[in-house]
Parts: C-alpha cells; structure tokens; sequence
C-alpha cells in the first residue's frame, strides 16, 4: 500500500469512479484503510441525446455508472451520479470540435482532467465538505525535500497516467490522491477479484470516452461543418490525391492516406485555411524543435526565464526525448530536442519529466503545454 | 436518517404490511380460496372508495399505481394529434403519452402563486379540444389547483370533452372527494397508494359515472381477461390493494389530525429555516389550499442536486422534486413557470414530510440544512482560486 494512503482514516473522500477498475479499486482501498468513501459517477454526455451508443461507449455510460454503483454497495459506501453535461460540453467537446476542425489532434482527456475532474468536481466536492479528490490514475504524489508535493509516473510503468495530468498544480496536488499509483496493474486486478467485485476482468478504456465510432463522424455530426475535400500534396506543392476532410488527418499519421509512393509518405502538415494536407517522407517529419501554448508548471516555484532540461514525451506512451524548454513568456515556450530530432502532432501535449528518476524509479512530472500549429515563433 | 421525501414515496404504514402479509387466492377463481380473496378485495374496495369519496355508481379501477393511472387518464380518452389543454406543471405521466400520441398541447397560463388562472381558461377558443387536464396539487411546491372550479367553469361554457385530474398527491395530505370533483364535471381523476403510506404498485382511476347518453368513451390502456368489468384486464394485486385498504381505514379515522399535525411541523420548519439561513425563497404557496406536507425551496447560490447529497451525507433526505436515477441536473419546472432563472430554479429542492416527521427531526433538520447551506456557499465564494489552498488535513473536514 503506498504511503499516502496512510493517515486516511476519518478524511472524508470524493473519488471520482468511472465504472472502470482501477476507480473501483481507488475507492476500495481507501474505504478500507477507514476513509470516509463518497462515490462520484461524472455524468458528461448523454448518450442518447448525443447520438453514441451506450453500450459501445468506453466509459460514462449508464452500464457503467451501474458498475460503479455495485462496487459502492457492495463496500458499503455512498454513490451519486453528478451531471457534469454543461461545463463537459463547453470545457471539453467543445475546444476539442474546434482544434480538429483546424487540423490539430487534440487529447480531450487533458482538458476533461484539468476542468472539470480537477476544478469542477473538486469544487463541488469541497462544498460537501470533503478533504480529497481521488481518482483511478496510474501516477503518484510524493513529498518533495523542499516540501512540496511533486506530480510522479504511476509505478506501473505499462499504466503510467502521469501524461494526462500535467496541467494539475501543487495546491492541487495537495488535496488529490491516486490510490493505486502504486500498484501494478495485476494487484489492481487481484484486489477487486479478492474484494468479489465482479468488474475485476472488466477490459480497459482505450478510446475517447464520447466517440463511440469514427472521430471524424463525430466531428462533422456535432459541428454540422460538411467534410469538405481538398489536395493532398508533396512538399514541392504538387497534387498526390484527394483527402475526404482535414479533420480526418494527424500529423504524422502514414496509413489510409490513398496514395502509392515508392516511399511511404506521412502527413507532415494540415493547413486548414488552404484546406491542404501536406505530405512528404519520414525524415521531413522531423524537426529540430516545436513550439508549446499554454505552458504549465505543476511547481510555483519553476523558473520562468532560464531554459530547462527535460524529458519531453509527445504523446501518451511516448518514450520520450532529451529537450531544452525555452519560456518565452506569455504561456509559450520553444522546446528544442538535444540529441535526436523527432516528430510532433500538433494539438497534442508535450509533457516535461525530470531528466532523472527517483530512488524508486518514478519520474517526476514538472509540467508540460501544448504543441503549436507553428513551426517558428 | 430522517426522510423528507415523502412526495417521491411515503413510509409504510405498519398496519398495512401487516395486513398484506398473509394473502393468498385470485379473486376470479369459483373456489374457496378464490371467494375469499374476492371478499378481502371487496372489503379493501369498499375502504378506499369511502376514504376517497368514490360515488357507488363511479368506476374504481385499481391500476399498478399512479403513472398507469394517469396514462389511462390521457390515452383512454383521447386519439391521436388532437388538440388537449394541460397546466404547465403536469407529470412526465401525463405529458409523455400525450407526446407519444402526437397531441397538439396547449398549455394554461398561471397566476403568480403558480396556480391555473381559471379566468384566462376559460377564455380560450376550446371548440376542438378533446382533453383538459390539470392536477389536482403539484407534487413540487404542493399547491392545490382549483380543478372543481375550472370544470365547473368550462362545463358552464358548454365544453363537452374530458376533464381529468392527477390527483396522486393529494388523499391524506389535503381534503379530496371524489364525489365533489365529478360533480363539478371531472371526467376521470388518477390517484396512489404510496403518497400516503400505502404499497407501491398500485392506484386506482377513478372514473366518473356515465349520467347521460353523451358518455365519454374510455379506452382501456391493458386489455385481456374480464377483471374489473374490463377497465383494465389482468389478476388484481390482491396483497396490495388490501393493504392501501388498511391504510385508507386509518386515514378515514385520523386523517384530518395528522394533516394539521404535520401542517403545523412543516409551517414551523420553514419559519426555523429562513431564521437560520439567508437567501431562502418560499415556492410553496403561503396562501390558498396547499398540501400539508410540502415545503418547496429556492436556496441561493447552491446547487439543488449538491444540495441533495451534502444532505445526504448528513443523513437527512430530501428531493429535487423529481426522482432522477441518471444524475443528470432538473430544473424546477414550477420555478421556471413563476419566471425565475434557469440557475435559479436548479437551486430549488423539495422537503416534503412523512406522516412520521417529529420535533425532534424538525430540529436536526434545521441545524444539518444549515452546516450544508453554509459550507457550499463558502467555498462558492472562494472558488475563483480554482481550489481551496490549505493544509492536507483541511479545515472543512467536518463534513463527511
């Protein structure tokens, strides 16, 4: 059991449960170290307004809810469902909607984290007199020397979550747990089959939880913009084929571009205002540098002028690259890669870890932005 | 835990689970077990019909509880995509089949206090309208509707169409008469066992009797066997009815002094409330008929369903005013009718007390209302640091 779970006993405990295990497992552990649990269903979408469905939905769904809801009687502790559908669709679907209609690729979960899991809820859940926020995230909150709390990789390497969460900040870090940050995956699972709580081989969310289907239906079906074709076209500006609507490209994307090429080509830029993808090979992907908006930094304390060393991961499961982050100031920064070049969706987090890891092996989460449509400042 | 949603469903009276405990027979069947169970219905029928006023020569049709009885109210007797005036207010029971069956709906205009403005009805152009419902009490703010005087109203003016009253909330909460009702022209009038400390499953649909040629067809909504003299087809849910008929024994005997004990309670929890507590705004009438039970609250700068569950958690439970199983946020339809903003009316919760309320709940409920109230309104007004700084053991860990 890891350590911030120690001295629970009596707090009072909103866990934000998904009808997935690892929440499952978040509010079993703290119930049983004697906290006082309080279940929380986030009802953001209606699937049946909103035209998903529900049982092909990879969370949220009221198949879920009635997952989370047997795991809270069964360990005797309260449950409700809070509709969340209003802040959801404007923190949320909304800006989502809007970037991939300018040719970006967007992580809806980072915003959903840092809005409404970690404004909203933690809001509401403060006015029921609650001490914490838990969810199920694969990542850690350890005390630092200088006595703050840092933002740390899940120990289970294969989970780590920590990518998702690098816009919290340290007064929210605080009041925040992540009860099996510590756990591998295996005892997540094992706990609950040990506890007879039958989600236990309940497979994983992979997907984004309000698309039931193809990301660019959902586009066009809540935008109402038609997917309007345009050129795909090489580097030099020549017309290779046709694509069916931008929003339905990412940069760096190399399958179901149509087009034969003795090498295989990628998709190295969406211009939206042209309507143009812009397609070329491997080694034109690569840049020496990106650029970030709206730069976060978990720690106050962050210089806000000098450049910093980090390991910048791109997307989520990203290894991640050697980088030296420039602040510009004004929420910007240029990050440029010190060893290898590498390629970068724009839309897409680039989230920035300690160069080094603990005593443990965990990776300390120093903050992160998003990755700019621009290739110079 | 101190229950105050009694207009979601009442506690049970023990008498009547005791007297639904042995049952046993088909009051269809030839034989002996069969004569018997036809003689408890008998006797239980013969309980609710004097309770509710129910004339000899009126249809008592026992339902599996108030939604079949009020969609029998609508589909019985109407078709489809004709023109029916309803208030603004009515159950999701009344208005669903209504919209399933493509009906043009009118709406009435209310009055300030968020009743029916009889006079402004009885003005409208009702030539072709084949339904006029309206409840008999809002099952949100408790206000008594003046069904009588509309029907005799629109009657006067030669309206010939169906009147019909949901009146679930109403038996044991406020004077109700079936009898006074049809006189004054009322169709057909729905009513619930669980409103008053009877079962779940079962109501009745009062129909009115037929006292001339030009009687309203009714259209049954479940047809089959010959039960009921075919009102409504299927065995009769013998344990249950025998127990709302155990309970309407009670209520005949002592109804009139748990209203006004319980009228008393509820008048002495708002007075408690808005002393301890600014920014309350009463919903529930303070003049005209009203159900003895029911307080309905405007609580500003507090979110209705929060305000719910911090409640909740303090063991105390009270409603929204609609019982809502996917979370998702309702708005106070009464609060929207008597123009107050949509913030406004999902701040609106409804207290409505049991026929068991006490004192001392009264007083536990004042001081838990109160700690809730004021913790969400604290941290509302500092939210705009986006969280609440402080040390890891908090300083509102009163709460949970």
């Amino acid at each position: 059991m890891s350590n911030e779970l120690k001295n629970l006993s009596g707090q009072s405990v909103v866990v934000a449960m998904s009808g997935g295990v690892d929440s499952a497992a978040a509010a079993i552990l703290l119930n049983n170290v004697g906290a006082k649990v309080v279940g929380v269903s986030m009802q953001v979408w209606d699937y049946r307004a909103g035209g998903g469905n529900a049982s092909r939905a990879t969370c949220c769904s009221p198949a879920d809810f009635n997952d989370a809801r047997e795991v809270a009687e069964k360990a005797d502790f309260p449950f409700y469902v809070f509709d969340f559908e209003d802040s959801f669709s404007e923190s949320v679907i909304n800006p989502f909607v809007k970037s991939y209609l300018e040719g970006k690729t967007p992580n809806p979960c980072l915003e959903c984290n840092r809005k409404v899991k970690f404004r909203e809820l933690r809001k509401r859940a403060s006015g029921l007199g609650a001490d914490f926020v838990a969810t199920g995230h694969y990542a850690q909150v350890k005390d630092l020397p200088s006595g703050e709390k840092g933002l740390f990789t899940g120990a289970d390497q294969n989970k780590d979550q920590s990518y998702f969460l690098y816009a919290m900040k340290e007064s929210e870090l605080q009041k925040t747990l992540f009860p099996v940050g510590a756990m591998e995956k295996p005892e997540v699972r094992q706990l609950l089959s040990d506890t007879g709580i039958s989600i236990a081989e309940k497979p994983e969310s992979q997907d984004i939880c309000f698309v039931a289907g193809r990301v660019g239906d959902f586009i066009e079906k809540h935008s109402g913009v038609i997917a309007a074709p345009g050129p795909i076209v090489n580097v030099a500006g020549k017309i290779l084929g046709q694509h069916d609507g931008i929003h339905n490209y990412t940069v760096g994307q190399r399958k179901g571009l149509g087009i034969s090429n003795p090498e295989p080509l990628y998709v190295l830029e969406i211009d939206a205002e042209s309507n143009c993808v812009r397609v070329g090979e491997k080694q034109e992907l690569e840049r020496s540098e990106f650029f970030v908006e709206n730069l976060s930094w978990v720690s106050e304390s962050v210089s806000h002028s000098e450049p910093i060393e980090v390991l910048a991961k791109l997307r989520y499961r990203h290894q991640g690259v050697r980088s030296l982050v420039h602040p510009l100031g004004d929420g910007q920064a240029r990050v440029e890669f010190i060893s290898d070049w590498s390629t970068v969706s724009p839309g897409q987090a680039a989230v920035f870890y300690e160069t080094e890891t603990d005593q443990d092996g965990d990776r300390r989460v120093l903050g992160g932005g998003t990755i700019s449509a621009n290739v110079s400042h | 835990m101190i229950y105050l949603d009694a207009n979601s469903t009442s506690r049970i009276r023990p008498a009547a689970l005791e007297s639904a405990a042995s049952f046993f027979g088909n009051p269809s069947s030839v034989h002996a077990a069969g004569r018997r169970a036809r003689a408890s219905l008998t006797k239980a029928e013969n309980s609710i019909r004097s309770f509710l006023d129910v004339p000899k020569d009126a249809e008592l049709v026992f339902t599996s509880g108030g939604t079949e009885s009020c969609n029998s109210l609508v589909l019985g007797f109407t078709t489809p995509e004709q023109r029916v005036l309803i208030s603004p207010l009515e159950h999701p029971a009344i208005t669903e089949p209504l919209s399933n069956r493509n009906a043009k709906i009118e709406l009435m205009p209310l009055n300030s206090d968020g009743r029916i403005d009889v006079r402004k009805v009885s003005e409208l152009d009702l030539s072709d309208i084949q339904l006029v419902c309206l409840m008999l009490a809002s099952n949100e703010s408790g206000a008594v509707q003046p069904v009588a005087k509309l029907s005799s109203v629109l009657r006067g003016k030669g309206y010939v169409g169906a009147i019909v009253s949901d009146a679930s909330q109403v038996p044991g909460k406020q004077d109700f008469s079936a009898a006074k009702l049809f006189e004054a022209g009322v169709s057909a009038i729905a009513v619930s066992a669980h409103k008053h400390g009877g079962p779940v499953g079962v109501g009745a649909l009062l129909i009115a009797p037929c006292k001339s040629d030009s009687c309203l067809l009714f259209r049954p909504l479940i047809s089959g066997g010959p039960q009921q003299n075919r009102y409504r087809a299927g065995t009769e849910n013998l344990p249950a009815i025998v127990a709302w008929g155990k309970v309407c024994e009670l209520l005949e005997v002592n109804s009139t002094a748990e209203r006004e004990h319980v009228a008393a309670l509820r008048d002495s929890l708002w007075s408690c409330l808005t002393d301890s507590i600014a920014g309350l705004t009463r919903l529930t009438p303070s003049t005209g008929p009203i159900l003895s039970n029911t307080l309905q609250i405007l609580v500003e700068g507090c979110r209705a369903d929060d305000l719910v569950v911090g409640l909740d958690l303090e063991g105390v439970c009270i409603s929204t005013g609609s019982a809502c199983a996917s979370g998702k946020q309702e708005v106070s339809r009464v609060a929207m009718e008597l123009g107050h903003s949509a913030e406004q009316a999902s701040s609106v919760v409804r207290l409505s007390l049991d026929w068991d309320f006490t004192q001392e709940h009264l007083d536990s409920v004042v001081e838990k209302f109160s700690t809730v109230v004021g913790r969400m309104r604290d941290v509302d007004s500092d939210s705009d640091s986006a969280v609440p700084a402080g040390s890891v053991s908090g300083s509102r860990g009163a709460g949970l």
